[in-house]
């Protein structure tokens, strides 16, 4: 008897014993908790250090203490002020290193961080890593992003028949090591959705759709793949992250915030992606297109990227004060969206984490300093649509020089764009950043932490910036635009934060395939339509997004990639599929940006009452209807609908939306008078249309969800036609009220009530999360 | 003492043995599930738990912001030596090079212009107001005046973006994402920041959606402009021919759909847009309960003035950032433009005071008799002050101010701070003679009354650790009550 | 041999027990104790008296009873083995709870780890002791037993001392003092932040005992007496007294105080000493007497609390489960601060109150402190529960529909500080008895059964009693605002247009006028929605409400516009900053507004001629130029106006001149129509020529310039380059009405 109760109990114990330890392993997976063999500097050390140390004992000299410095081997290996005879590392000996005793210590006046850095103190893993490090001799690396890519051979995987091509090897290969599967791949209709949306910003139509089920050869994706690239639609997706990229907006900015003309430069942007021009070109010739040896109008059109910035117009400002500002925002949107490094934190002092000084930040700026641009140009009253250096467009070049603009009657344009002064301006390193404290001059030179600056190979002006940028050396220039690319198809880069490629940012989820892909995009002339139907093609991008609680536990923003994308859509794609769904979209590309529908009120309450955007005048027919990208951006007041749904508000470089998930969005969906109209046409087609109910449902669903309900969907939805058909036909609604949304003309001879019922069923499905996001 | 350990267990047969080992084990395997993070080391000190991080002498923020710069020489600070020097050259030993706007940098002289306007003390503090503000002059003992407010910048755009967001550049989440951040919103189903317009007769500067905005923070703490009059929140309403049962109809079909593809894709977002969903049917019940002002008493006209009915104005801003307020928005934020005096000042700041005296006054008041006063920070002030000497031709009864960073008047009133007058500029009204306040020490001392410490409430971002003071800020215990 | 077998399990049983024991204090400070273990911990100063006993009758047993009695072999053996036996599992066992006790807040860390250590030893040196029982010897026996005695007399001092208080057992012998936290407008400099850090960091060596350097630091007197080297407070020495000298010194330095390996002052302690001496060495100065930016004030700040939130609540936290579970949509439940077990909650949503939800938050009445119901339909009912929750501070029942009836059940409350009946049906006498409620000392009556009158005499009653009834409005007598245009356009072409006035303020009366006088309370007529604008009138309205003084009057020009021109041709070209749509502005009839740049504008700054061509003659009487003054932007009234008019654009002749009256006010800014009448004559094509003001005398012109946003659209007036034409006025017009 007290023998059964002893083994009862240790089955008990045992039990509780296999079960807690394995909810741990769990835990401890996630946290891959194992310390390597080799504790590798850079992808374990080095990130600790940058967030936990550098602050305090990093590059930025005017703000070390204690004269130490971590960053760099020889002053972390040389002996301290204070405690005389000490150590911050003595390689091979963590017992003797400051550094291991003082992170470990729990001393408040002691340990490291001390706590009123607010910095939090260093995990336990941490701490082991630390000591580990030590041991295995403290070895410093250059950092990952500063050393030019190498291509690395796809690595061997055991399931040889998952991937299609080299991508998805690396992917697997992590996969495997995490213990992870991948997903099958995605059902014919969501992944070609989830692809006419990557590359066109567009859903597909009704019969592409049919031709694409119905086409059953090996390459039927494939060949749509090539399709959809070769569409203008494609350009005017890929501008979007562009146009975020280089802030564009349609005027000044700053309190009077009166118009301007840039669209022009956005045009060749859609044009530049639509006939597939190398990355490099794309590159140099927006750094320095102006500068090129008898330099073609589209060339100098193409340095507007650096005149996209706010300009005041506030009466009564500094003008230097504002010409450097502008400098200032030139060099942080070179280095975050060209270089992905935060190299403004060295505006006012060395960077903290980054080996850049603050001479290298003005040697950088220094670049773009001999504009013959000003820091103000009078006031709003004098305002003019573009500001010197100017570029003028006539009629004559529409026609031949820039045929790819959108060429109805605009009359002589003026673009501003890059223009060098004859006479070399000085360059001084300004003291903590204020435009009246000149100290030192500075030559232009490029950042030498990340590629020395051969002023032998490239002169020092733009035309040698944009060499170096696009060199085959340039360790960040294709990996962060690989990156870019990644992140706008998988909603997440391989380096999460896309804008900070330096310390302080994310390592990569796959180094070797960041690089990869870095190196295969240079050796394949920069062909950006290639890379991205590489990634589209890879099994990888075709899983389903189907999740498990396991696959959520493990991986919950699918970093390792065991699972398909699934991303809501960006603002301005969330508009284009609503206009293209109801058939409403407008496909004209390019022109002067339009403004539809807005609730009223928005820029009369904030604007001063100067400059020609103190009201805001809606514009009317085709202009209604026209893709996201073209709304009328203001910047002071951003389009609501667009800003609520995470769209940039283009006031800097920005490299990387927030995607959040609000009531307001919830709003928009249900009142915004876009949907709503779209919703009153699609429904005013199908009901004139033949067919059952059940039948026009099924379209609508289809045209807005891109796949076939299923039974359940189906008969929900009926249910809720047939409902709402009562409520009209018994007139406890109201039906011609209903109908009477947007501006587009009405169909003839629609019968009210089915149209309302249609028209509340479609926007029953607009307001499906599915319908809205890329699954 | 070893040897004996073995014989031991020796002696005791080894089934025996094993089973008490294990049970041994088994206790530490029973006691490890009361260590939730056994294998984890311990993480970084969590700063967000959406709780102060002590006791908070305020819960809520009413910030009626004076876009444009009121001139403290006409409404607070009193300067009688300016009246005496009428017209005489302001002296160079009191201007100290310091540097001036494109507007005046030109100018060859700096009459120095002294205030047509009466000034009276008040209260037991006996604080100093013009002949302009006769309504706060009632309620002087419960606001804490801050004669020593000075600032960078001398233009609008930047002095109003760091008064807002800490920096004069660059896209920083502003103050109210700040607090919303920090404590999160009070009351579930209201935004936890909420933005009012309103505009003058006097010269208006403009505002900018980015002085609300949530700049690196989640967009949920981004402002949410509201507005008195039909359509209070942006895409609020339902279409006229909609009925709330028939809104809740079409939610309900919606989230039963977005449930099934819950069930197949198992993605926590959709979860989270079905809740959303429901959040905005619950906003459309309240929001418009509380901006309806058609209930108000008589007395509440009597008190803010009869405009607080009509839509738009600074005093229907006041009254519906008060019932905002009273139903938990942590921060509601008022902007009213037209203080930007460079010419004919006298006569455009009577109309702008005008505006603005009783409401604000009749805030107080109100909140005053409520019992909300204690926990509710009103603020009033604008983005820097005006010269003291004339810009333009000065006449005998007009005249014109320039911007003027040195120094200003912004006063709080309620919320844990100590009603009186606080800091000295000289006879000049020109520089700050004893306690300065600066911007930064301004949104510490702010973030400390709403029970948050300045330094703690930070944002990872891009590498760096953000903060609404930047890198400085001190909190003024002078302020405090 | 059962007792063999129990005697098996109780011994696995111990052994588990030290393993999780040991277990715990491994990762103590990552422990977590779920609510239910709380309660076993919680039993921790009841059971440990077990083992106490146990041991105790163990002792007896083993050394007073004698054995040779027993004539069972072996069997006092066992009893004592047993005794041991559960000495040892209950000794574990209770080790256990005090671990899972001691995480609960608000145990002093110091004692409790010489308490848990001791503990936990004790229950080690009994597991071993009983496992090696048969092997030890007497001698060892003895060694144990007075070792385990000595161990049980530390742990069980040290547990009394923090159940009962620091130095409980002893307290009687000599006089510990225990402090308590003091707040801010109380705190003396010297007691409350000078002498506690003496106390710490110098008085171990400098006290009545030991005076080092016969320096005694023990009271104010010997402080001042100094030592040996003289006073230590000459506060008038030029290197501020040898206090601060040897405070100062390099640590190295022998004369460096407090010595080196000694805790050493901290910065804030060093500033604390400085400015106490640098102001005087003042002994009796209270913290709040400092001038608020002092930086002894500024520091105090951060050490004490101000009384306002000095509240140390005596009562544990509700745990976090607890609290998320309560709160829902509707009500906010939320401690004051991190770490605080005080709660505040929050109603909000009348539509969804529910009485229960009030029953609800009974779990954590303790911890409930405030409690907002303002606005929620509240009865009589509901403020039973409320009398439930004794701790309550703060109280706030505006606008519910309590009446006094209910209000007897809040008289538990004693700790109420502050309660809310604003807007309520209560009156006198019910207030009364909350009055008695000794903490109360804010109470909200506006609105409320209670006159001003009333409150006043309460007042008398209760000086302390801060008691607000109110902001008084019924004696103010306002003017009310104007009414408000929101007519559809300002130009009648064909049809007469509906006259819309509003008046925000519900019931009151707007009476208008359309002669030019201002509108009166007698005669004006009184505005309908039936009313229409027909011809070219200067309308002037005016709001009146009883009990308020009449408006400001408000006055709006409409326009007649009767003979629509098919084109307008400009002979002179507009100014090219202001070309608006060019001739068509002119017959657009859109207005512009006094944003003059706003596009429906077009201006000269020299002569404007222009020609009005109609599709047939008509039979004209005036033109109308409606035009814009704003002097601060240098726009004035022309210096002339000629209308020619004449069916052959050859040959017209001259029907009007007008020359408008010089207005040069800086203020001037107002939109004006200048109306040409002339005897009726049918004309084809009308000539229009305006003559701007020119060329301005230098006393018109802004010196130095208005800062450009003050004319926004006002040329740019650059100092460097003069520009002749920029002393010239300007001339505005929008439109041409002909009737």
């Amino acid at each position: 008897m007290s023998a059964r109760t002893l083994t009862i109990l240790a089955a008990i114990a045992i039990g509780i014993c296999i079960i807690s330890s394995c909810f741990h392993h769990e835990k401890s997976a996630q946290h891959s908790n194992a310390l390597p063999d080799v504790v590798s500097y850079n992808f374990d050390i080095r990130p600790i250090l940058s967030d936990k140390c550098y602050k305090c004992h990093g590059p930025d000299a005017s703000h070390r203490e204690a004269g130490l410095r971590l960053d760099i081997a020889d002053s972390a290996y040389a002996p301290l002020k204070n405690p005389k005879g000490a150590y911050a590392i003595v390689p091979g000996k963590p017992g003797q290193s400051e550094l291991i005793k003082r992170v470990t210590s729990s001393d408040l006046t002691y340990m490291m961080p001390p706590p009123d850095a607010h910095l939090g103190m260093l995990t336990e893993r941490e701490k082991k890593l630390f000591t580990k490090w030590v041991e295995q001799g403290a070895k410093y690396e250059r950092h990952w992003a500063f050393t030019p890519p190498v291509a690395a051979p796809a690595p061997e995987v055991q399931d040889k028949t998952w991937p299609t091509n080299e991508i998805d090897h690396f992917v697997l290969h992590r996969l495997e090591s995490e213990g992870l599967t991948p997903n099958a791949p995605a059902d014919k209709e969501r992944l070609f959705k989830r692809v006419c949306m990557d590359i066109t910003g567009l859903p597909p139509t009704l019969d592409m759709m049919d031709r694409y089920l119905a086409d059953n050869d090996v390459h039927a994706y494939e060949k749509m793949v090539d399709n959809l690239l070769s569409t203008d639609q494609y350009g005017e997706k890929m501008a979007v992250h562009w146009l975020d990229v280089a802030r564009y907006a349609d005027s000044y900015g700053y309190q009077d915030d009166n118009i301007r003309t840039q669209w022009p430069w956005r045009d060749w942007v859609i044009h530049a992606f639509n006939k597939n021009m190398p990355y490099d070109q794309f590159v140099a010739w927006q750094i320095a297109g102006d500068m090129a040896p008898n330099a073609t109008k589209e060339q100098i059109l193409a340095t507007g990227f650096f005149r996209n910035h706010k300009y005041t117009e506030e009466g009564g400002v500094v003008p230097e004060e504002y010409r450097v500002e502008y400098l200032v925002d030139k060099t942080k949107t070179y280095g975050k969206g060209m270089l992905g490094v935060t190299i403004e934190c060295a505006q006012c002092h060395d960077h903290k984490y980054d080996p850049f000084s603050q001479k290298d930040y003005y040697s950088l700026l220094a670049f773009f300093n001999n504009t013959q641009e000003v820091g103000y140009e009078g006031d709003v009253g004098v305002s003019k649509p573009a500001k010197m250096p100017k570029l003028a467009i006539d009629s004559n070049d529409r026609k031949h020089l820039l045929a790819f603009m959108y060429n109805k009657d605009t009359g002589t344009l003026s673009v501003s764009v890059m223009g060098e002064r004859d006479t070399v301006r000085k360059t001084f390193l300004l003291k903590r950043g204020r435009y009246d404290m000149p100290g030192g001059e500075v030559q232009p030179h490029a950042l030498p932490a990340v590629m020395k600056y051969d002023t032998v190979k490239y002169p020092r002006n733009r035309l040698g910036l944009a060499k170096w940028t696009v060199s085959r050396n340039n360790p960040l220039t294709a990996r962060v635009f690989v990156n870019q690319i990644w992140q706008e198809l998988f909603g997440r880069g391989i380096v999460k934060t896309a804008g900070d490629f330096g310390m302080q940012g994310e390592l990569p989820t796959h180094p070797e395939l960041l690089d990869w892909l870095a190196v295969d995009f240079m050796d394949h002339g920069w062909d950006i339509k290639r890379l991205v139907k590489q990634i589209v093609l890879s099994s990888t991008y075709r899983q389903s997004a189907v999740t498990t609680p396991e696959k959520l536990a493990r991986d919950p923003d699918n970093a390792f990639l065991s699972r398909g994308p699934r991303n809501r859509l960006s603002a301005e794609f969330i508009r284009d599929m609503v206009l293209s769904s109801s058939g409403l979209l407008v496909r004209t590309i390019g022109g002067p940006s339009v403004k539809p529908y807005q609730p009223e009120g928005l820029w009369e309450s904030a604007t001063s009452g100067r400059g020609v955007l103190a009201t805001y005048r809606q514009d009317h027919h085709d202009s209604l209807y026209r893709r996201g990208m073209y709304t009328f951006i203001k910047l002071t007041v951003p389009p609501p609908s667009m800003i609520m749904f995470d769209a940039s508000n283009r006031d800097q470089c920005e490299v990387k939306r927030l995607k959040t998930n609000t009531p307001l969005q919830a709003l928009i969906m249900l009142n915004d008078p876009t949907v709503l109209e779209a919703a009153r046409v699609m429904a005013e087609r199908l009901s004139i249309g033949h067919g059952t109910p059940q039948e026009k449902i099924t379209e609508a669903f289809r045209r807005i969800v891109c796949r076939k309900p299923t039974e359940k969907e189906l008969k929900t939805l009926t249910d809720y036609y047939n409902d709402q058909m009562g409520q009209f036909t018994s007139r406890k609604l109201d039906a011609a009220k209903t109908l009477s949304e947007g501006e587009y003309p009405h169909e003839k001879n629609v019968d009210a009530n089915s149209a309302a019922a249609l028209m509340k069923l479609i926007t029953v499905i607009y307001n499906l999360e599915e319908a809205i996001t890329k699954t | 003492m070893e040897k004996e350990i073995i014989e031991h267990a020796l002696r005791i047969n080894r089934r025996k043995f094993l089973s008490r080992l294990s049970l041994g084990i088994g206790s530490v395997a029973l006691g490890s599930l009361l260590i939730p993070d056994l294998f984890k080391g311990g993480e970084e000190e969590s700063i967000m738990a959406g709780l102060p991080h002590f006791a908070p002498r305020a819960k809520r923020i009413i910030y009626l912001f004076q876009n444009g710069a009121p001139s403290q020489l006409d409404l607070f600070d009193y300067k009688p030596l300016l009246q005496k020097m009428q017209g005489e050259d302001l002296p160079a030993s009191v201007r100290m090079g310091q540097r001036l706007t494109g507007m005046t940098a030109d100018q060859v002289k700096f009459p120095l212009a002294g205030t047509v306007f009466q000034f009276n003390q008040y209260g037991e503090s006996r604080a100093w107001l013009s002949e302009l503000l006769p309504h706060t002059a009632k309620v002087v003992d419960d606001i804490c005046f801050i004669k020593t407010m000075y600032t960078e910048a001398i233009n609008h755009d930047p002095a109003l973006t760091f008064f807002q967001t800490g920096a004069q550049q660059g896209n920083r989440p502003s103050m109210g994402s700040w607090l919303s951040y920090g404590l999160g919103s009070e009351n579930k189903n209201l935004p936890a920041f909420c933005v009012l317009l309103s505009k003058g007769k006097g010269n208006g500067q403009g505002v900018y959606s980015k002085l609300w905005s949530n700049g690196f923070l989640d967009s949920i703490h981004q402002g949410v402009q509201f507005s008195s009059g039909e359509n209070p929140v942006l895409y609020l309403s339902d279409p006229s021919s909609m009925t709330r049962d028939d809104r809740r109809k079409m939610l309900d079909k919606i989230a039963e759909l977005n449930d099934d593809s819950y069930k197949e894709f198992g993605d926590p977002e959709i979860a989270t847009k079905i809740q959303q969903y429901e959040m905005a049917y619950r906003m459309q019940t309240i929001v418009p309960e509380i901006t309806d002002t058609s209930k108000e008493p008589e007395d509440t006209l009597k008190l803010y003035g009869p405009e607080c009915l009509v839509p738009g104005t600074f005093a229907a801003n006041c009254l519906l950032a008060r019932k905002l307020s009273e139903s938990g928005v942590r921060f509601v934020q008022l902007y009213h433009q037209g203080w930007d005096g460079h010419s004919n000042l006298p006569g455009e700041i009577k109309g702008q005071a005008k505006d603005v005296d009783q409401a604000s006054a009749g805030l107080i008041a109100d909140l005053k008799q409520r019992g909300l006063l204690d926990e509710t920070l009103v603020i009033w002030g604008g983005e820097f002050g005006r010269t003291n000497y004339c810009q333009g031709k000065l006449t005998k009864d007009t005249y014109g101010r320039d911007h003027h960073p040195r120094c200003f008047t912004v006063w709080m009133a309620g919320g844990g701070v100590r009603p009186g007058v606080y800091g000295e500029t000289d006879d000049f009204g020109y520089n700050i003679a004893k306690d300065p306040v600066h911007v930064h020490d301004f949104h510490a001392t702010v973030l400390y009354l709403m029970g948050l410490d300045h330094e703690k409430l930070t944002f990872k971002h891009q590498g760096r650790r953000y903060r609404l003071t930047d890198v400085a800020g001190k909190v003024v215990n002078g302020l405090i009550a | 041999m059962m007792h063999m077998n129990w005697k098996n399990i109780l011994s696995s049983l111990t052994i588990a027990a030290n393993c999780l024991l040991v277990f715990f204090l491994l990762f103590y400070d990552r422990l977590v104790v779920p609510p239910l273990l709380q309660v076993i911990g919680r039993a921790h100063p009841l059971f440990l008296h077990f083992p106490i006993v146990l041991f105790a009758l163990w002792l007896i047993w083993v050394w007073v009873i004698p054995k040779q009695r027993f004539h069972v072999s072996g069997l006092a053996e066992h009893i004592g083995e047993w005794l041991l036996l559960s000495v040892a599992f209950t000794t574990a066992l209770t080790a256990l709870m005090g671990v899972l006790l001691s995480k609960e807040p608000g145990y002093n860390p110091e004692s409790l780890s010489w308490h848990k250590w001791s503990g936990a030893i004790m229950s080690l040196i009994l597991l071993l002791w009983y496992i090696f029982y048969q092997r030890l010897s007497r001698p060892g026996i003895v060694l144990a037993s007075l070792l385990s005695l000595a161990v049980l007399l530390v742990a069980g001092h040290q547990g009394a001392a923090i159940t009962h208080g620091d130095n409980f057992l002893l307290a009687p012998v000599y006089k510990g003092r225990v402090k308590e936290k003091v707040p801010l407008d109380e705190a003396v400099v010297y007691r409350d932040m000078v002498q506690p850090m003496l106390e710490g960091k110098c008085m171990s060596c400098h006290n009545n005992t030991k005076a080092k350097g016969g320096l005694v630091m023990s009271s104010p007197e010997l402080l001042l007496k100094g030592g040996k080297s003289g006073p230590v407070l000459d506060t008038s020495d030029a290197n501020m007294s040898l206090l601060l000298q040897r405070v100062h010194l390099p640590e190295e330095d022998k004369k460096h105080m407090p010595p080196l390996g000694k805790p050493q002052l901290n910065d804030q302690e060093l500033t604390i000493l400085y400015n106490w001496i640098r102001r005087g060495a003042n002994f009796t100065v209270k913290v709040t007497e400092l001038d608020p930016t002092d930086t002894l004030r500024t520091i105090a700040g951060n050490i004490f609390r101000s009384s306002a939130e000095q509240e140390n609540y005596d009562f544990a936290a509700a745990g976090d489960d607890k609290i998320r579970q309560l709160n829902t949509d509707y009500r906010a439940v939320y401690p004051l601060a991190t770490g605080s077990p005080a709660i505040a909650v929050d109603f909000f949503g009348a539509a969804f109150f529910k009485s229960d939800q009030l029953k609800e938050l009974l779990p954590i009445k303790t911890q409930l402190v405030s409690l907002n119901l303002a606005k929620m339909p509240v009865t009589d009912d509901e403020l039973s529960t409320i009398g439930e929750f004794a701790n309550l501070r703060e109280l706030d029942l505006s606008f519910t529909k309590v009446t006094g009836r209910g209000l007897p059940a809040l008289g538990k409350l004693h700790h109420l500080k502050r309660i809310s009946l604003t807007n309520t049906a209560v009156h006198r006498d019910d207030v009364q008895q909350l009055l008695t409620l000794k903490e109360l000392h804010e109470i909200y009556l506006w609105n409320s059964g209670v006159s001003y009158a009333e409150a006043g005499d309460i007042k008398k009653k209760y000086p302390l009693l801060d008691i607000q009834a109110g902001a008084r409005t019924d004696t103010l007598f306002e003017k009310i605002n104007p009414p408000v245009n929101q007519t559809a356009g300002v130009v009648i072409s064909d049809t007469p247009i509906a006259l819309r006035l509003k008046h925000f303020v519900p019931g009151t009366a707007i009476r208008y006028t359309l002669d030019g006088t201002d509108p009166d309370s007698i005669h004006s007529i009184v505005y309908d929605n039936r009313a229409v604008i027909d011809s070219q009138v200067l309308m002037k309205a005016r709001a009146f409400r009883k009990g308020w003084r009449p408006s400001d009057v408000v006055q709006y020009q409409f326009y007649r516009a009767t003979f629509h021109p098919d084109t307008v041709i400009l002979i002179t070209p507009t100014d090219s900053l202001y070309r608006g749509k060019g001739g068509t502005t002119l017959k657009d009839l859109v207005k512009g507004s006094q944003n003059f740049g706003d596009g429906k504008w077009i201006a000269y700054r020299s002569r404007m001629e222009c020609m009005l061509k109609f599709p047939k003659p008509v039979l004209a009487r005036s033109v109308t130029v409606s035009s814009l003054v704003n002097v601060g932007s240098m726009i004035y009234p022309p210096k002339s106006i000629r209308i020619m008019g004449g069916n052959d654009p050859g040959n017209m002749r001259l029907l009007y001149q007008l020359i408008p009256p010089v207005d040069t006010l800086p203020q001037s800014n107002y939109l004006i129509p200048y109306e040409c009448k002339f005897s009726a004559a049918s004309l084809r094509y009308i000539r229009v020529i305006i003559e701007p003001i020119g060329k301005l005398p230098p006393s018109l012109l802004p010196a130095p310039p208005p800062p450009p946003k003050i004319d926004p659209k006002a040329p740019p007036k650059k100092k460097e380059k003069p520009q002749p034409a920029n002393d010239k006025g300007w001339f505005f017009v929008d439109e041409l009405f002909v009737n």
